[in-house]
């Protein structure tokens, strides 16, 4: 199936055909499909993808919406006219409104089980939106997804792709501060000598981080906080800067997470596995795509 | 109209706002009455109220099975005062304001006003709505709460209403108006926190586990692709009814029955070439409404395959009756026979139809066919079915839940009378007929059976066989055949085999037991008739073409 993909660019199918690989790689045996939570959009690009790949199937249906046969799909969309799309096209698959209200909400039936959405093989957090925009805090969001993935003691692949604020406030100056807070925390702590190494050789001060490597860094390492207390280790990461068609300047964050229980987990696992260098993130145009 | 909601509620945008739904009393016991304790009753209501909102397309999807089931239509929705003033005050009336017909497209409204959103509370705590009106550029999302009121009846208090506008609060709610782009018009409904009964009765999935366990171990589906392969399905499993199926099919076929779908390809009738009943269908395509249920389009489960042409028949009507009060009463329809008992059962009966809805309980068909005597030929009214779409002159016949008629309302009689005497003249006696050529075409496949049968064992080129009448005086029959013997070779050679039967034998047993033993009766004469006295060899040769026999 051909598909002509939305915010279309060389460098987005880089990143997409990274998604592909991180998950072949991570999950050998997808003959029962991949169990995927996804923020998809109404053309179902990602979803659209993974078929193609083998990743998941689908089958059209008479009224030309698809059934899923292979895998599990949980959507989330807060738009409402995009959520009823969604809702309409796919005849079996979760479709729930805004990620963050709906696992703050439901925690105490998701910690009972009392909800198919977890236990995942990928969460593929495509947003197109500011990640300041989330109706919960998205430290508050990365916890749950962990303490929900870790009842299943699942390992799973995480995708995040956010884009560049435009303007001044389009993030919200709590949000900047927080990636600010936990990447001096991480500074100061003792612990994490190699990364304050590897920080202050490329960098003068935090004040000084453009905003994608701001933003990298910090989530990376809001995600080590949360990932670590649910007990999960780092195996693989990648980060990239890209532009879109429209030039819209992007930035994605690929990782694994192996679940290791309480007996493996101690709080200096995590000091190795962020950007260490900076050039850990790969600016897609600067380099050649490989 | 009595009706009159004491919410306050504005168009005011992002301010949130609260509302209680209330019922009147009178109709407090329609909803305790069970009526819509089964969700096919309660989302028929929901549809139906899409249609009168001139939806082209409402999509429901129930799978996965979890905490919820969405209801999306394209119809033209209502902003936040249309919902107060059409759902939150349930009076007894269910006639509406606006008029009997859609402002646009002109369709006949079938929806009982507010009571949908009120009969859901049997099968969730919670119904969410959002809805964008045409033309306007908001939208409005109400979240409205029956589990506290559940099994309750909290009368409302409020000091300066009459007492016979006080109600019986059923729900309140929280509505929010945002905005919205002003092409945009849906509403989208969403109903949460499913009772449990009520996830079992909409799992396919354990149907499908359940026909895997069956005897159709080669059932390897896991959905259907359509309304026709749900149909297919439920008729190989040789059913006598719906009722006997699974609760999931029963729930798609009772909610399929009543609301304004088109019929299967080529339905009812599959082989009919007939100007009125392509009148009825094209009226269901002119409706242009359409109901997808996770992936499948709900058609109308009626469904006579060209597969039963050569024995069954059809006759359709377009008629019209002035009554003394003037009034028109103007109806077509059809009614269709086959030889044979008609199943499903809940189809044999009369389908009386209201703007396009039945007016029945489960599966739309009234099975007394309008009360018509039980003991005129009970047999062949087992073969009928009928639908008959009234255009005018029965809606007030109709009693107040829509369901049921008044039997002593003059235009119902009228209606009645008419059917009765069309069975008893035309239907009853064209069935009869059916009966009589299916009897003849019995005779001859007994006939051909029974000659194989007695080939096999007399394996002659040629054979006649000749009953004996009982009626012949004792010496002749002993002249003719011996006494003893119900059955004789009297003549027997390569190619000729004269057999003669004695009928007086063939009366004394039953019908039954005599086809056996016809047959057993020849293999031994044919034995005799070859063992040249030798009782050893008789034994043998019996027992052999016994043997033969029971291979064939």
């Amino acid at each position: 199936m051909v598909v002509k993909y939305k915010h279309d660019s060389e460098y987005k199918r880089f990143i997409r055909n990274q998604w592909v690989q991180f998950i072949k790689n991570i999950v050998p045996d997808f003959s029962d499909g991949i169990s995927l939570i996804t923020l998809p959009s109404e053309e179902l690009q990602d979803i659209s993808l993974f078929v193609n790949e083998g990743l998941i199937s689908w089958a059209k249906t008479e009224t030309d919406s698809y059934r899923i046969t292979k895998g599990k799909v949980s959507c989330f969309e807060r738009n409402q006219n995009k959520f009823s799309n969604i809702r309409k096209k796919l005849v079996n698959a979760t479709v729930e409104h805004e990620i963050g209200s709906y696992l703050s909400v439901n925690y105490h039936k998701i910690m009972k089980g009392n909800v198919s959405i977890f236990p995942a093989d990928v969460i593929n957090l495509d947003y197109d939106g500011y990640l300041s925009k989330n109706i919960i805090p998205i430290d508050e969001m990365f916890s749950l997804l962990f303490r929900y993935q870790a009842r299943y003691q699942k390992d799973f692949a995480l995708f995040i792709t956010w884009p560049m604020p435009i303007n001044k406030d389009d993030e919200s100056a709590e949000f900047i501060a927080k990636l600010k807070k936990v990447i001096s925390d991480n500074l100061n702590s003792l612990i994490q000598s190699s990364f304050k190494q590897v920080f202050t050789e490329k960098h003068i001060s935090i004040e000084k981080l453009n905003y994608s490597d701001l933003s990298i860094i910090g989530i990376a390492k809001l995600l080590l906080n949360a990932s670590s207390i649910s007990q999960y280790q780092l195996t693989k990461n990648k980060y990239y800067v890209y532009s879109n068609d429209n030039k819209r300047k992007m930035m994605s964050v690929l990782f694994h997470y192996e679940f290791i229980g309480p007996e493996k987990s101690s709080q200096t696992l995590y000091q190795e596995d962020c950007p260490k260098t900076l050039n850990d993130i790969v600016i897609l145009g600067n380099k050649n795509i490989k | 109209m009595d009706k009159r909601s004491t919410n306050k509620i504005t168009l005011d945008l992002s301010t949130p706002q609260k509302g209680k739904i209330k019922v009147h009393t009178k109709i407090i016991n329609d909803l305790s009455s069970g009526i819509y304790s089964s969700p096919a009753s309660c989302i028929k209501e929901l549809i139906n109220n899409s249609y009168d909102a001139e939806a082209h397309i409402v999509t429901i999807r129930i799978k996965p099975i979890q905490d919820n089931i969405d209801i999306i239509d394209d119809g033209i929705g209502m902003n936040a005062l249309d919902f107060d003033k059409n759902f939150t005050w349930i009076s007894k009336s269910t006639k509406r304001d606006e008029g009997e017909y859609s402002p646009k497209l002109k369709r006949p409204l079938i929806g009982k006003i507010g009571i949908g959103f009120i009969a859901v509370n049997e099968i969730c705590d919670e119904l969410e709505i959002t809805s964008s009106k045409l033309g306007e550029a908001f939208k409005f999302t109400a979240k409205i709460n029956f589990k506290d009121y559940f099994n309750q009846s909290i009368l409302e208090e409020t000091l300066d209403i009459d007492e016979s506008q006080k109600g019986i609060i059923k729900a309140e709610y929280d509505l929010i108006n945002e905005e919205e782009d002003k092409d945009q018009h849906y509403t989208i409904i969403r109903l949460n926190g499913l009772k449990e009964g009520v996830k079992k009765i909409l799992d396919d999935q354990l149907y499908y586990n359940q026909l895997v366990r069956s005897s159709n171990k080669d059932y390897n589906k896991n959905y259907f692709l359509s309304m026709y392969d749900l149909l297919e399905n439920h008729k190989k499993q040789d059913l006598r009814s719906f009722s006997e199926d699974n609760e999931y099919v029963k729930f798609i076929i009772d909610l399929a029955s009543y609301i304004p779908v088109e019929y299967l390809d080529k339905g009812p009738i599959e082989w009919a070439n007939d100007k009125i009943i392509d009148k009825i269908v094209n009226y269901h395509k002119k409706l242009s409404f359409k109901v997808d249920l996770d992936g499948i389009y709900l058609k109308k489960p009626i469904f006579f395959t060209k597969a039963l042409k050569d024995t069954s028949s059809f006759l359709s009507f377009d008629e019209s009756i002035t009554m003394e009060d003037g009034v028109l009463l103007k109806f077509k329809g059809y009614f269709y026979s086959q030889n044979k008992i008609l199943y499903p059962r809940e189809i044999n009966g009369i389908s009386l139809k209201i703007k396009g809805i039945p007016i029945a309980e489960r599966y739309g068909f009234d099975t007394t066919f309008m009360q018509y005597p039980s003991y005129i030929n009970q047999l062949f009214m087992n073969w009928i079915s009928g639908e008959i779409y009234i255009d005018s002159g029965l809606e007030n016949a109709m009693n107040i839940d829509r369901s049921s008629f008044r039997l002593t309302h003059p235009h119902y009689i009228a209606l009645q009378e008419y059917v009765h005497k069309l069975l008893t003249s035309s239907i009853l006696p064209m069935t009869m007929k059916l009966y009589n050529t299916g009897k003849a075409k019995r005779e001859v496949v007994k006939v051909n059976i029974k000659e194989k049968k007695i080939n096999n064992i007399l394996k002659s080129k040629k054979y006649s066989i000749e009953e004996i009448d009982p009626k012949l005086t004792l010496t002749k029959k002993r002249k003719r055949i011996n006494t003893n013997s119900p059955i004789q070779i009297v003549e027997k050679n390569s190619d000729n085999v004269i057999v003669k039967i004695d009928k007086s034998f063939r009366k004394s047993f039953s019908k039954k037991d005599w086809e056996y033993l016809e047959d057993i009766f020849l293999i031994f004469e044919m034995a005799y008739s070859s063992c040249k006295n030798d009782a050893g060899k008789l034994k043998t040769l019996f027992y052999q073409k016994i043997a033969e026999w029971q291979k064939k």
